[in-house]
């Protein structure tokens, strides 16, 4: 067995299968939920540390059903670094960054599953003239690179992954570190200089623009409009817990598309994608204020 | 033929033109248009598609055929949002057939989407060997 390598810290112990660990583990409370990190070396709490967004905090406190576990097999191990989330299969990986990568993803995705303050929608979201623009979309539809450039042109960063819609609609920030991927040629993209802790402090937004689209080489942005119903399945996509409690999910999202123009398309670069937004939306409120 | 409406698993949403409702069991959400959703609530069994026709009909004051109600039907069907098959001699209609009688304004429309799995709704893959240990160094979920 070990020595404990965390005197006066709280502990337990797993034997199976002939293998005694010591395991120390923390929680991340955030949303209205809890998730329990745990893992058998101490420098591991650190990189749980960096996966924290503004406002959320470890506390000492029973998790809810949310586990991750953290490993650290040695120098002497090839595969060094382990994770495992929930009851899926490890990942294994010889370098710390892309172990932190993974434990960011799956601490972002247990607390997506499991917030009780909050929808979370997978989704870019920006703000512009005090309202949000929604861009919902898995992973390689190219919402990053959109928001990314809706930021560069002057919108205030809210989040590139996911939207926080309360009860009534509103969409709050969830400012993890913009990461872009590098181009095709394998050039790194320079994320802009965005100030995470201020956009942490960014209040809530009503929804102003939905735009469900996806990135195609060559292609060109010519939106379609979308209906309210349409606009709704759109976000339905791309809700991750919508399966745990559809009639909230729902009840939810038909706030945030009553009213929200919507549209959708293939787009092409970003930087006139983005432009286009930009005044689409104004052109909408204008639209409004110029109702009687 | 009087078609009857599943209700049971079911959670719905109104919008102003549009209803969206949610299969509790098949986690699926469909957005019936106006006239899709106008003919689902009222399939209450009693009625057959005629008398559906006459109340799109007096609903929204546009003359409406039969074959306009057909076709609601058959998608209803297809979402399974109607709980019996069709029965023998029934011949689904296209919406080119419905759209020449009834024209656009009364076309009944059925989007569809899969509700997806937590699994499904996370962005990163992995792209790192999953396998190459044993299971048994991992703690167990039930706490502490």
């Amino acid at each position: 067995m070990r020595q404990d390598a965390f005197p006066g810290r709280p502990q337990f112990h797993w034997a199976c299968g002939g293998n005694e660990e010591i395991w120390r583990h923390s929680v991340v409370e955030c949303h209205g939920t809890r998730i329990g990190v745990r893992f058998n070396h101490p420098e591991l709490e650190d990189d749980v540390r960096r996966c924290l967004l503004p406002g959320w905090r470890l506390v000492r406190a029973a998790p809810g059903k949310a586990w991750i576990s953290l490993v650290d097999r040695g120098p002497a191990e090839r595969q060094r670094f382990g994770l495992r989330s929930g009851s899926r299969r490890p990942l294994w990986t010889p370098s710390r960054k892309e172990l932190v990568e993974r434990l960011e993803s799956e601490i972002h995705h247990a607390v997506a599953v499991r917030a009780r303050d909050g929808l979370f929608v997978h989704a870019a979201v920006v703000g512009w003239l005090g309202r949000a623009i929604l861009i919902p979309g898995r992973t390689h539809s190219g919402k990053t690179s959109l928001a990314m450039e809706l930021v560069r042109q002057g919108a205030s960063y809210y989040s590139d992954e996911y939207a926080v819609v309360d009860a009534a609609g509103y969409i709050h920030p969830f400012p993890r570190a913009i990461r872009p991927r590098p181009r095709l040629d394998g050039e790194p993209v320079e994320a802009p200089a965005v100030s995470y802790e201020q956009a942490a402090q960014n209040g809530p937004l009503a929804p102003g623009l939905i735009v469900a689209t996806r990135f195609r080489a060559g292609g060109r942005w010519r939106p379609a409009p979308m209906t309210a119903g349409e606009a709704l399945l759109a976000l339905v996509r791309n809700t991750v817990a919508v399966r745990r409690d559809p009639a909230r999910a729902i009840g939810t999202l038909r706030r945030v598309v009553r009213g929200t123009p919507a549209f959708c398309g293939v787009r092409g670069e970003a930087a006139a994608t983005a432009s286009a937004l930009l005044n689409l939306i104004e052109s909408h409120l204008t639209k409004r204020e110029e109702m009687p | 033929m009087r078609p009857k409406a599943r209700r049971e698993q079911l959670a719905t949403e109104r919008l102003p033109d549009e209803l969206i409702v949610y299969d509790l069991k098949r986690h699926k959400a469909h957005c019936l248009n106006r006239t899709a959703a106008y003919v689902w609530e009222h399939c209450d069994g009693l009625k057959d598609v005629p008398a559906l026709a006459r109340a799109i009909s007096g609903e929204f004051g546009v003359p409406c055929d039969e074959p306009t109600v057909q076709l609601a039907v058959d998608l209803l069907r297809e979402a399974e949002l109607i709980e019996e098959e069709p029965p023998e001699g029934w011949s689904a209609i296209s919406r080119r057939q419905a759209a020449g009688v009834a024209g656009a304004i009364l076309l009944p429309a059925i989007a569809t989407v899969m509700a997806p799995t937590p699994a499904m709704a996370q962005s990163t893959r992995r792209k790192t060997d999953e396998s190459s240990s044993s299971d048994d160094i991992w703690p167990n979920n039930r706490g502490l």
